[in-house]
């Protein structure tokens, strides 16, 4: 037994006791239920179960009539029945641990996975560079568009649109996260007449490029489309992360060979409140886990909630190993979307301190009074402009 | 609140905001249709709250003092989410949860037109097909334990504990959902044993007892082939962790599955229990019936989690209202139960369409598994017979031990 644990830290406040509280957490995450029973040996409760590792107190009353205890509880579970799967991971990290009723507030701020547990996970195929060597992109970010308009895609022939952004200069374009896709012929269709844009363009120019068709659905569905995405010599499929499922995509990472471009669509409606949920820098590690090559984050002066340097601290929680001794490179290639244009390129690349990212452009390029190559020739020119300058 | 527009999908959000209900509202509006004229739901109704004093708002960059709350209906248009629940998923729960504008926002409600649902499979077996599996009864809630401890046992000693379990009498028995394949009961071998006990109790008793079998798994492909190896040892359940597994791949394995597929919602707390932003359970169980499991837990009266009485009531009531043409899930009601709820269940729901589990309950029972089993089924039945529990505890004495033992507890 016993390789090495798994450690999950949380952040707890508690009406009734941070220490209390955490030992319940303890057992709730392994052995334990609300009775002592007879058979919970003491040789099981060695193996599997959790154990608390620290308490790290905060002093943060919120109000001064604010009793509850605060602090940061470090806990190592057994990896022997966790036994490398994400989703029974989860279930013990964030299951029914987040029902607990001493807590009033509990969040998974950081998960500290031994080399074992990453070695049972697919794992980026591509990541970083095997997005950038596909693409024959070195130096620069890659850069691309989010296919406008939005839903009901199957009835607009994108093609002319397809063939003008990469004219314009973009190396990749993607479905926008809603799509309501009009049934498999239609998908097929719409697939191969941008595949046919975008294989006339690379013999054209040089020049490669990548479409991200959106396939969420269910896995049987995925499926079906990744292999038609496949058979028109497509290479990326975009997928809504949180809305599909752990299991859709590493089975569509180890049965198909296509780069996953995950959208992380849904991550703010259960993780936006501080006191509940799992942190960013959490979650995007679980994604990558699962395969996910790509991973969308908003970027400078989004549209969102989040501020700047949130932003470009989940960028570079995208970009940094998962255990930095790691010989495999699961790094994710940050997607860099929500009112980006071709102004924030440099300051993009300066705060995150390389260009290892996507830039993603919706409006800057379908609404640029010049059309869609215009658009696109804008953001390519504001790079290279300024870099010519500097 | 909900207007009745049967043609179309309804949500209502409850809403608070520093800016103005009217700004907010528009950029709501515009996140959820894109942007894009023809496709915008259409707010069919702003019914302003009161703020209540102790709200705090969510963390935005431009964060103001909350002003103004509010109950928003919305009804999307066809071309919008084109009956594809995964469409439905991205718009509902997606980008409008990041908006900057956004002091709280919690999506309360989802009512889906027939039209609509028609286009899903629903639960395959629901409370008569988990029945006829059983072989239980009907006029009672199924009874169940869950295999304690969570984590550790064996095959050979979980085939044993279900043994007694069956021999007990008992409808129904799950894997805890933190089992799955441990290096010391990979599913293979817990399967092996566990179903040749149960065949073994079956064939001297002649009652088959349903035993949901964790398949859980990170990939879709394995799931099915977990959900095969069940079936093939004769396996009459599978038991999913529904939120770390995913829509996609449940979806799925309804589809491949020939058991009922026991929903468990592990990571439930985390979408649901911050008032300021996340979802309802009403929501959540609509979602899930429509990719179509067949039981789902709902928590229980007296639980040892932070819910309280009248949400585990109110998911009850989500699980069992009608939503044609798809049948009911059948409510799961567990955690801290050990019978001294039942009178409390059933006054408050009035249904016996229960799925009802008692894990520690039986089997931290003083006097032993049988004796935890029979107090459950005897605090039933005085539920339904309208039998008041002192009555019932005082004529049956598992039943009182059970209560001297975890009556102070829960």
């Amino acid at each position: 037994m016993s390789e090495q644990r798994i450690f999950a830290t949380y952040e707890l406040r508690s009406p009734a006791g941070i220490e209390g509280a955490a030992h319940i957490l303890a057992g709730e995450q392994s052995t334990g239920t609300f009775v002592a029973l007879p058979d919970e040996s003491q040789a099981i409760k060695d193996q599997f179960g959790s154990r608390i590792e620290s308490i790290t107190w905060i002093d943060s009353a919120r109000e001064p009539e604010d009793r509850d205890e605060h602090a940061l509880v470090a806990m190592s579970l057994s990896p022997d029945f966790i036994n490398g799967d994400l989703t029974t991971l989860l279930a013990a990290v964030c299951g029914n641990v987040f029902e607990l009723a001493e807590v009033s507030a509990i969040r998974l701020v950081d998960l500290d996975l031994p080399s074992h547990f990453l070695d049972s996970c697919p794992g980026p195929r591509y990541g970083v560079s095997g997005s950038q060597d596909l693409l024959g992109v070195a130096g620069r970010p890659l850069l691309g568009a989010i296919a406008r308009p939005r839903p009901a895609m199957s009835e607009i022939d994108r093609s002319a649109q397809v063939r003008e952004v990469l004219d314009g200069g973009m190396d990749f374009v993607k479905d926008d996260e809603v799509v309501a896709e009009r049934g498999t012929d239609q998908f097929a269709s719409r697939v191969r007449a941008v595949m046919q844009t975008v294989d006339e363009h690379e013999q054209r120019t040089g020049a490669a490029a990548l479409y991200a068709f959106n396939i969420s659905g269910s896995y049987d569905t995925m499926r079906e489309r990744a292999d038609i995405v496949l058979a028109a010599g497509g290479r990326a499929v975009q997928i809504n992360l949180a809305h599909t499922g752990f299991s859709a995509v590493t089975a569509l990472r180890r049965n198909t060979p296509l780069m996953i471009h995950g959208h992380r669509v849904g991550w703010a409606a259960f993780n936006r409140d501080p006191d509940f949920g799992i942190n960013f820098g959490v979650w995007q590690q679980l994604w990558r886990l699962a395969g996910a090559d790509h991973l969308v984050v908003p970027g400078l002066g989004s549209r969102y909630w989040q501020d700047d340097a949130a932003n470009i601290a989940a960028v570079g929680q995208c970009l940094s190993q998962i255990r930095a001794e790691s010989s495999r490179d699961d790094r994710a290639l940050p997607a860099i979307g929500s009112k980006q244009d071709g102004s924030k390129l440099h300051a993009t690349a300066a705060a995150v301190g390389s260009v290892d990212w996507l830039l993603l452009a919706g409006s800057a390029i379908f609404q640029h009074p010049g059309g869609p190559r215009a658009g696109a020739g804008a953001i390519r020119a504001a790079w290279d402009n300024e870099r010519q300058q500097s | 609140m909900t207007s009745v527009h049967p043609q179309r999908i309804h949500a209502r959000y409850r809403i608070a905001s520093g800016f103005s209900l009217e700004q907010v509202i528009s950029a709501m509006v515009a996140e959820l249709g894109g942007g894009q004229s023809g496709i915008e739901p259409e707010v069919v109704s702003v019914t302003p709250i009161a703020l209540s004093d102790d709200a705090k708002p969510l963390p935005s960059r431009t964060l103001r003092p909350l002003r103004a709350a509010a109950d928003v209906e919305v009804a999307f248009p066809d071309a919008l989410v084109n009956d594809d629940i995964f469409t439905l998923l991205a718009v509902l729960l997606g980008n409008v949860f990041e908006l900057r504008e956004l002091g709280s926002i919690r999506l309360d409600n989802l009512t889906v037109p027939e039209a609509f649902a028609s286009k899903y499979p629903g639960p395959a077996f629901g409370i008569e097909g988990t029945r006829a599996l059983a072989g239980a009864e009907s006029g009672r809630p199924l009874l169940g334990s869950i295999v304690k401890p969570s984590v550790g046992l064996t095959p050979e000693q979980t085939a044993a504990k279900i043994a007694g379990l069956a021999e007990a009498g008992l409808d129904f028995v799950k894997d805890d959902e933190l089992m799955a394949s441990a290096v010391n009961s990979s599913l293979e071998d817990r399967v092996e044993a566990v179903m040749r006990a149960v065949h073994d109790v079956a064939d001297r008793i002649g009652r088959k007892i349903m035993v949901a079998f964790n398949i859980s798994s990170h990939d879709a492909e394995r799931l099915v082939r977990n959900h095969d190896t069940v079936v093939a040892a004769g396996g009459t359940c599978v038991m999913v962790s529904i939120n770390h597994v995913g829509p996609s791949a449940v979806s799925f394995l309804r589809s491949r599955s020939s058991v009922p597929i026991h929903l468990h919602r592990n990571g439930w707390g985390g979408m649901t229990r911050s008032p300021r932003t996340g979802m309802s359970f009403q929501v959540y169980s609509t979602i899930w019936r429509l990719i179509g499991g067949d039981q789902l837990h709902v928590n229980g009266i007296s639980n040892k989690f932070w819910e309280s009485d009248d949400s585990v009531v109110a998911s009850i009531g989500s699980c069992l209202a009608p939503m044609v043409p798809l049948r009911p899930l059948v409510p799961v009601v567990s955690s801290g139960q050990w019978g001294g709820q039942a009178e409390e269940t059933y006054r408050r729901t009035r249904t016996v369409d229960l799925l009802y589990l008692a894990g520690g309950g039986i089997q931290g029972h003083p006097d032993g598994v049988a004796a935890g089993v029979d107090a459950v089924r005897t605090a039933w039945d005085a539920a339904i017979r309208g039998v008041p529990f002192a009555d019932a505890a005082a004529a049956n004495p598992p039943l009182a031990h059970a209560a001297a033992m975890f009556g102070k507890r829960t």
